[in-house]
């Protein structure tokens, strides 16, 4: 069965470049261009994992994140966060709310890729060695 | 306010009785006329109310008046905006240790008792307390720019940093596009690729990964100057953090044709640490130590407890570079500080990496150091502190 993936993030071209990646994984990708349409989509498609940014406009994604747990059909929704932001503190505050993981960007696609296998309980697929050109 | 030198100083005679306002006055127009401009009331009320309205460049008080003692004079005046600004000299009609002590400390410039008012003492006391009031004045104002000075500064400086943040999410959001398109192409996603056109994505994709790294380093420089970077310690095993820093490093070290070595000493404490940060200073000294070795060359982590401090961990990085100048060792932790020699243009770099690992060090309360011999090598060593259940952590 293929797996759907919740893709929240403001920038288009972000979005984008998740979905080649997810979609080349094999994955159903749904887009969420802000923290509102992000609880929506959340509850109607009820995705198996939910790709979340933090900063957005019009809303937090941590705020996103607690909402959904609050929510008995979504409370169980794997979560991995994609932040631009180093502020301190925020990778713990963010693992508190129970996400699998977090991602700084620019994120390291194999990471990723790893770390939504990891989550769905599906093997990891070998990563492509890191090569150094000469 | 107060007076030019040239103009007349400004005097209020604030005295009830007709003789003695008479008395100062002709002793104010001695030795000449047209040093002082003299100007008389009756009363406390009309004293003070002149003094909101024009303020004189010193008040002559009477301490007896029908309205309100030269205390409760003062009193007011200090309230007035402005009232600290007027000296004034205090008159009583007789001398009075206990009054004079009480006036001076309410505020008053001077204290005389009448009888020994004369010409030449009058004069005397009118100068000194315009000049105290003079230089009260200007170092008041300077107070005044100073405070507006650190204002502005303080404000400056959150402009730095809110522009330090608007800087990190417009400047990654481009390269995070930049890199993950450069990946996506590099794995194949879009086709199969040629040798060159591989080797130039390489290229473009490491140059990404290179610049991400600096402005992480200013982002995280600007949160340490402004000590808005706080650490979140953990028990944690150093060994294990060592060999992923070594792990990461290897591939870069390979290419370069550097071996890359770790030693580790068995059976050490978990240490209490931020596991990124200590991450993070690892990756910067082995990066610094791969790029300043010649191919060929070592470099080497060692992790032993601290023979002068134990149950402290120490973490020495050695490469077998060209070495540090020991007039550059001072300042190679310092902020912007950068190795300058004949082929620093290729290395680059923006010169806070051993800032923010001295500063990160610290945080943990931890000490950082090198020691070097030019043309050998140089080892940087930073000491952790350890985690032992039975004390309270440390810090």
């Amino acid at each position: 069965v293929q797996k759907t993936m919740l893709v929240v993030e403001d920038e288009p071209r972000i979005v984008e470049m998740l979905t080649t990646r997810l979609k080349a994984a094999g994955y159903r990708v749904i887009p969420a261009y802000d923290a509102v349409l992000a609880g929506m989509m959340a509850l109607k498609h009820h995705p198996d994992l939910i790709l979340l940014d933090i900063s957005m406009p019009g809303g937090n994604g941590l705020l996103v994140a607690e909402r959904l747990q609050h929510v008995e059909t979504t409370a169980s929704i794997s979560i991995i966060f994609l932040t631009a932001s180093r502020q301190p503190g925020l990778r713990a505050r963010a693992m508190a709310l129970g996400a699998v993981a977090f991602f700084e960007k620019p994120y390291d696609a194999h990471q990723l890729l790893a770390a939504i296998a990891r989550a769905l309980g599906e093997p990891v697929a070998h990563a492509p060695a890191f090569v150094v050109e000469p | 306010m107060m007076a030019h030198r040239d103009a007349p100083l400004q005097i209020l005679i604030v005295d009830d009785s007709p003789e003695d306002r008479m008395v100062y006055r002709r002793h104010l127009q001695y030795p000449h006329a047209g040093t002082y401009d003299v100007w008389e009331v009756e009363t406390g009320a009309d004293g003070l109310a002149v003094c909101q309205t024009q303020p004189p460049d010193c008040v002559l008080l009477d301490y007896r008046l029908p309205d309100l003692d030269g205390l409760e004079f003062l009193t007011v005046l200090a309230s007035l905006e402005g009232g600290t600004n007027i000296p004034v000299i205090v008159l009583a009609s007789q001398g009075n240790e206990t009054l004079a002590v009480d006036v001076m400390k309410a505020g008053a410039a001077d204290y005389m008792p009448k009888p020994t008012v004369s010409a030449k003492a009058l004069e005397r006391a009118i100068s000194n307390a315009v000049n105290q009031a003079t230089l009260r004045a200007a170092l008041e104002e300077q107070r005044r720019m100073l405070e507006q000075t650190n204002a502005d500064l303080r404000h400056q400086h959150e402009e730095i940093r809110s522009f330090y943040h608007m800087l990190s999410h417009e400047m990654k959001t481009p390269l995070t596009v930049i890199w993950e398109s450069v990946a996506i192409v590099l794995d194949g996603l879009v086709g199969p690729l040629t040798v060159q056109q591989r080797k130039h994505l390489h290229l473009a994709k490491a140059s990404c990964g290179q610049m991400t790294l600096s402005l992480n380093d200013l982002l995280d420089a600007a949160r340490l100057d402004t000590g808005k970077l706080r650490i979140a310690p953990r028990a944690v095993a150093i060994g294990g953090v060592v060999e992923r820093a070594v792990a990461a490093m290897t591939p870069t070290a390979q290419a370069k044709g550097i071996g890359l070595q770790q030693c580790i000493a068995r059976d050490l404490p978990d240490v209490w640490i931020d596991e990124l940060r200590i991450a993070q200073v690892l990756g910067n000294l082995l990066s610094n130590a791969v790029k300043f070795s010649p191919a060929g060359g070592t470099v080497s982590v060692r992790v032993c407890q601290d023979q002068l401090r134990p149950p402290w961990v120490c973490v020495a990085v050695g490469d077998t570079g060209r070495g540090i100048e020991p007039a550059q060792r001072d300042y190679i932790f310092d902020r912007l500080y950068q190795v300058r020699s004949d082929d620093a243009g290729i290395e680059g770099g923006l010169g806070l990496g051993l800032y923010i690992c001295r500063q990160l060090v610290r945080l943990h309360g931890g000490q950082i150091w090198v020691e070097s011999t030019p043309n050998q090598g140089s080892t940087f060593t930073f000491t952790l502190p350890t985690y032992n259940a039975s004390d309270t952590p440390p810090r």
